[in-house]
């Protein structure tokens, strides 16, 4: 969908990105992860031009984005950024309405497709179509900022740590509510953060970024499981496992068995949690119910088939 | 039981005790508006010359209507504690009353007169349409909302009394009767100024302004110099400017053919037009800058042109704070504009130079008060276009 060949953009002798390879799949979440100043931003904002490229090519759909007029190119791409953007003296619905408004769509289709996106980012169209932003909380703001950049139902999603100004709830609540809308709309989308709890709870692959060059490229498994340097390792943490664990519902790990006897959990709760009761309850297996009925058991060695590495962890935690 | 009373209409709210505050302060106020009332009563309120120049008597009010002006005085004052809902009328007939008032002790002050008799006001006057006023203000305070307008009811019975030639006897208005198309046109002159100038500074001021606001050093620069200039004197800056003016007078003699010299409109128009020029520039410059990073940054991801970004993103943002510049300028303007008659430019400055000179009072009121007034309907204006467009831009809080 769309690859970057050779990126780079520098400023005078220094290089916020230098040689910068990556593929990112159709329909798939990658985020951009890295410390402060590694170049994530930069290399997000080269791909939609808002930062020109000093050398390489960034391929859309295997056309050079530099053969395209900025403002085109952007109004196919959809935008999300941390400090929400939404613009202060419009109403939510003009400010959804903005891009199919600049591509000159019918105005009685932009108008049910504002009511189409409020729905699916939560926000009822009859209770917030005409308010301000100012009246919105940062949620909120944050909610109508996404369904602003799905308004022109862009293919591609660019967003900049859009759910860093939040409070941990908030976060938590529209991390939720985002990655079922990915479920369902399957956007190529790519996600700068610095937030390793994101990018293992939403990403489907992760670049992560050092100093202007890619550390590694690869699954959230890979990355913990099979880290490329010391770097990739120190970056991450000791307990990057249990933080991918805490991104999964129990329910997902479990197999049908016979359940008696064992401590029960909900099958909502995250795999994390579920370990921490494994550890009080001294027991390596616990009973997963949903809503009431049991659906099977959860044994401390499903955990390991997907952190393997989990036992090193778990005995550096122990003793 | 007064606080209950203040209430009625807004039931048992929780701002009960911030009402009773408000109250509080009116009652100050009132009762402050009642003193220069009270000693307006016993003083003289009318100054009999036998012409503008010579010495007078000083005329006290007649009894009656010594006790009609002690009753007006605690008139609101009482209103405020029986009938609170009523202050408006009780402050604004002591405004009216203090006018007719003044219209019924001229005339008949001037009775038997010569022609060239003026009757003046003098501090009872003053006094007592000081303190009404205040009681007005005082009054629109206990008003709410929409309904403090009729803290100005005052206003258009007034505007009767002067058309209805009530005040007629009134000295101000005898020499402006005399000058009558020539005060008109003194008016007409000020205005052109203010509107002259006003436009040319907001011909340069926006372009520049939008300019400068995209330039980190420009921007700091033109701040730093509006700021400085600002502290210049009007009048200094009159003065300045009329050597290099007749300097480019005499030397190049087209200009002078097109009636630009060291004195006279041309000056005074270089200097208002610098001096209107900083608020716009200044607010302009600010404004643009104020309108938040993210928000322009989101505008361009989402694929707005730059001429899309300014028009339909920084100029909404920035209209309600430029058109403050916009305002401060043009009542700034009002001012300076009375000091350009001093180099011979014309306006209402005209009669207070006039009036200084000859130590004719009447000649001053009748510059300075239009003047005045020009400046507070003005600002009103322009204020009210300020909140008409806020709205429309849909600035909450």
């Amino acid at each position: 969908m769309i690859e970057l060949q050779g990126l780079e953009k520098r400023y005078g002798n220094s290089f916020a990105v230098r040689d910068l390879n990556l593929e990112f799949a159709e329909g798939e979440l990658t985020a951009l992860l890295g410390p402060s100043g590694c170049g994530k931003t930069t290399t997000l904002r080269m791909i939609n031009r808002l930062i020109e490229p000093t050398g390489g090519r960034v391929l859309l759909r295997g056309q050079d984005t530099q053969t395209l007029k900025p403002e085109t190119l952007r109004r196919g791409i959809g935008y999300v950024i941390q400090q929400i953007g939404l613009f202060p003296h419009l109403n939510v619905a003009q400010n959804v309405a903005t891009v199919p408004d600049l591509l000159g769509r019918p105005a009685r289709e932009t108008e049910r497709r504002v009511d189409e996106l409020l729905d699916l980012v939560g926000l009822s169209p009859a209770e917030y179509r005409h308010k301000k932003p100012a009246e919105l909380s940062g949620g909120q703001a944050q909610r109508v900022g996404v369904a602003r950049a799905l308004a022109a139902d862009p293919p591609v999603l660019l967003m900049d740590e859009p759910f860093g100004a939040l409070d941990p709830l908030a976060r938590d609540k529209l991390q939720d509510a985002f990655r079922d809308i990915q479920r369902r709309l399957k956007k190529t989308v790519i996600m700068v953060t610095h937030d390793i709890d994101e990018a293992l709870r939403l990403a489907d692959r992760i670049a992560l970024m050092n100093a202007g060059e890619l550390a590694q490229f690869g699954t959230p498994d890979d990355l913990i499981h099979r880290p490329a340097s010391d770097f990739v390792r120190q970056f991450l943490g000791e307990d990057a496992a249990l933080r991918q664990l805490a991104g999964r519902r129990a329910g997902d790990f479990a197999h049908p068995s016979d359940p008696s006897g064992l401590p029960t959990v909900e099958a909502d709760l995250n795999a994390r949690s579920a370990l921490g009761i494994m550890l009080r309850e001294g027991s390596d297996a616990l009973a997963v119910t949903e809503a009431g009925r049991p659906i099977g058991v959860l044994r401390w060695s499903d955990l390991q088939t997907s952190a393997a590495q989990i036992e090193t962890v778990m005995r550096d935690k122990t003793t | 039981m007064n606080i209950s009373d203040s209430e009625g209409a807004g039931g048992n709210r929780p701002s009960a005790p911030l009402l009773s505050a408000v109250r509080a302060d009116v009652l100050s106020v009132l009762g402050l508006a009642a003193l220069p009332m009270l000693a307006g009563a016993f003083l003289p309120w009318v100054l009999l010359r036998p012409n503008r120049l010579a010495p007078g008597d000083y005329l006290r009010l007649p009894p009656a209507w010594a006790v009609l002006m002690v009753v007006l005085a605690l008139l609101p004052l009482l209103a405020a504690r029986l009938l609170p809902r009523l202050t408006w009328l009780a402050a604004g007939l002591a405004v009216v009353a203090v006018f007719w008032v003044l219209g019924l002790q001229t005339r008949s002050a001037l009775l038997g007169q010569a022609e060239f008799a003026r009757a003046s006001a003098a501090a009872g006057l003053w006094l007592s349409g000081l303190g009404a006023l205040i009681a007005a203000y005082g009054a629109g305070l206990l008003l709410p909302g929409r309904s403090r307008a009729l803290a100005w009811a005052w206003v258009p019975a007034v505007l009767g009394l002067l058309l209805a030639g009530h005040l007629s006897g009134w000295s101000v208005l005898v020499e402006a009767r005399n000058e009558g198309p020539r005060w008109v046109q003194e008016l007409g002159q000020h205005l052109r100024l203010v509107g002259t100038a006003l436009g040319l500074s907001t011909l340069i001021g926006v372009p520049l302004a939008v300019w400068a606001a995209g330039r980190e050093r420009v921007a700091g620069a033109v701040l730093g110099l509006a700021n400085a200039v600002q502290t210049l004197p009007s009048l200094a800056l009159l003065g300045l400017l009329i050597a290099p003016l007749s300097a480019l007078s005499t030397a190049f003699p087209a200009l002078r053919a097109a009636g630009i010299s060291g004195i006279g409109v041309a000056p005074a128009l270089t200097a208002m037009t610098l001096y209107a020029l900083l608020p716009i520039l200044r607010n302009g410059v600010v404004a643009l800058r104020g309108v938040p990073a993210g928000t322009v940054d989101a505008a361009r991801g989402m694929g707005m042109t730059g001429r899309q970004i300014f028009w339909r993103v920084q100029v909404p943002l920035a209209l309600p704070v430029w058109l403050t510049g916009i305002r401060q300028a043009a009542v700034l303007l009002v001012g300076v504009a009375s000091v350009a008659a001093l180099i011979g430019a014309g306006g209402l400055g005209t009669y207070i130079f006039k009036g200084l000179q000859s130590a004719a009072a009447d000649l001053i009121l009748l510059g300075a008060v239009p003047a005045a007034l020009l400046a507070i309907g003005v600002d009103a204006a322009l204020r009210g276009l300020e909140v008409w467009l806020g709205r429309r831009f849909g600035r909450v809080g």
